[in-house]
């Protein structure tokens, strides 16, 4: 399901794209990969949106889908998966380094997998605050970042502290360029 | 501008230098100060292995060994060794005081989770060297974390009597509060993180005081029974194990019981019993010095104990 929406997301995108070529002078569509350390060690997909023409590049958002399904430790680690909406503002767009700061709210579910634990609260809300920075290498098309923040609302599976990194490749400035 | 540096100056070095802002205070009537201790240090009957009348004790009975948790000590039990008592039941009850625990709060500042445990496998150790071949635990909250770490790195294997039945309450893997998780962040700067007792039993037999010194003790167990959970582990041969979890405690996340559920196995490889049981109390076997018990939570306890002094007699 997850990799259906980006898959989806990537193709309105392009053929957006294909269709104004002057739009894509101005989006930013970064698609990539990410790790979360938070309760767990998890591995996701993340896929944002910005534009030059709103605020000077400044606010982006993006959605991103992380799992410990894949990549985990240890064979019996409580499956977990973080669904995060995210608005952000990045203070200086498109340069080589970039600060930003935005904030996620989410969905944190884990698997109770057993009838015995059928009552226990699988899912739970993620908001959290995060500060990060971004690099902007090869013509601006590949975007590795590192995050730091704090998670207001904690849960079974939502700890304080997280941290996140990862690395973007921006299909606008680079496959259809 | 400049009172704006001065500002963040002061924060920072605050920060940095890990000053105690919250700490340790302590009265006559807390365990904490030195005054009031566990009774089990002056009271040798607590113990199977310090029990006066040990050498008429029969080899064959079955001995429960009860484990309590953090900041706590043997009262957390006492109410299962009369309940024991009471109902003559022939089994004997071995309520051990962990390490660095009963006494003053300097005692459970200067020790790791390492000096907690220990007491727990010295009177294994002497109940086996004693003759006794019918071993149980029954353990809660941090006692049951203790246990996991025994468990998985296959403390029992060498012994020549192995646990009959383990029985787990409310068995800490994943605090409640979680932010308990960035205690090696926060705890320098907080130093204490007391927690609020009115009922004055209460205050008598749990620390009042939580210097994080402790808590990054208790965290750095939690995290490594959660890991060797997560890797999987089977218990000895022929050994029992039970989980009972409440479903809204304040102080173990119920989904520790997943973890323990999901990563501890019998020798068989099958899995262990559970029963989540519908309770707000953090080790529900414990009514006594509550604010407030329900008949719920009577009856509960004392079915609970029933079922253990069924399964170690059977």
């Amino acid at each position: 399901m997850n990799k259906k929406c980006v898959l989806l997301y990537i193709s309105v995108m392009m053929s957006l794209l294909y269709q104004n070529s002057t739009a894509l002078e101005h989006l930013n569509i970064p698609v990539g990969i990410q790790m979360q350390a938070n309760s767990d060690l998890q591995w996701g997909l993340t896929a944002g949106l910005s534009s030059d023409l709103i605020l000077k590049g400044h606010p982006y958002f993006t959605v991103s889908y992380t799992s410990n399904r894949i990549g985990a430790r240890f064979p019996y680690e409580v499956k977990q998966d973080n669904y995060l909406f995210t608005l952000g503002w990045m203070f200086r767009p498109g340069k080589l380094i970039d600060p930003f700061i935005n904030i996620d709210v989410g969905l944190a579910h884990f698997d109770s997998e057993f009838e015995e634990f059928k009552l226990l609260k699988t899912n739970s809300p993620i908001l959290d605050l995060r500060f990060g920075l971004e690099g902007a290498l090869l013509r601006k098309a590949i975007h590795p970042w590192c995050n730091f923040g704090i998670s207001f609302i904690t849960s079974s599976t939502v700890y304080p502290l997280v941290m996140a990194a990862g690395v973007n490749y921006d299909i606008s400035k680079g496959l259809l360029r | 501008m400049k009172k704006r540096y001065l500002l963040i100056s002061t924060l920072l070095i605050t920060i940095l230098s890990g000053c105690n802002i919250v700490p340790v205070k302590y009265d006559d009537t807390m365990l904490d100060g030195p005054v009031i201790n566990d009774t089990s240090l002056v009271d040798p009957t607590f113990r199977v292995s310090s029990h006066p009348d040990r050498a008429t004790f029969d080899r064959t009975r079955p001995v429960i060994i009860c484990v309590h948790g953090y900041g706590a000590c043997t009262y957390e039990w006492e109410e299962f060794r009369d309940y024991v008592i009471n109902n003559d039941i022939p089994v004997y009850t071995s309520l051990v005081l962990l390490g660095g625990h009963g006494r003053d709060i300097e005692d459970l500042i200067a020790t790791t989770w390492k000096d907690w445990e220990k007491p727990v496998m010295d009177e294994y150790d002497s109940l086996v060297k004693m003759g006794f071949i019918n071993i149980n635990f029954a353990v809660s909250s941090t006692g049951g974390a203790i246990l996991i770490d025994y468990l998985s790195r296959n403390a029992f294997d060498s012994k020549p009597v192995k646990p009959e039945n383990i029985f787990f309450i409310d068995a800490i893997v994943v605090p409640s509060n979680k932010l308990m998780t960035a205690i090696n962040v926060l705890g320098p700067v907080l130093g204490n993180s007391p927690s609020e007792m009115n009922n004055p039993l209460a205050k008598a037999h749990w620390y009042t005081n939580r210097p994080s010194s402790s808590l990054v003790q208790l965290h750095d167990l939690c995290d490594l029974c959660r890991q060797k959970l997560e890797k999987g582990f089977r218990l000895p041969d022929c050994t029992y194990a039970k989980i009972y979890k409440s479903e809204n405690d304040g102080s173990v996340d119920p989904i520790s019981a997943l973890m323990m559920y999901k990563g501890m196995f019998k020798s068989d490889g099958n899995r262990v019993d559970i029963q989540m049981v519908q309770s707000d109390l953090h080790v529900f076997t414990r009514l006594h010095a509550r604010d407030y018990v329900s008949h719920a939570d009577s009856v509960l306890q004392q079915a609970t104990f029933k079922e253990i002094a069924d399964k170690v007699t059977d």
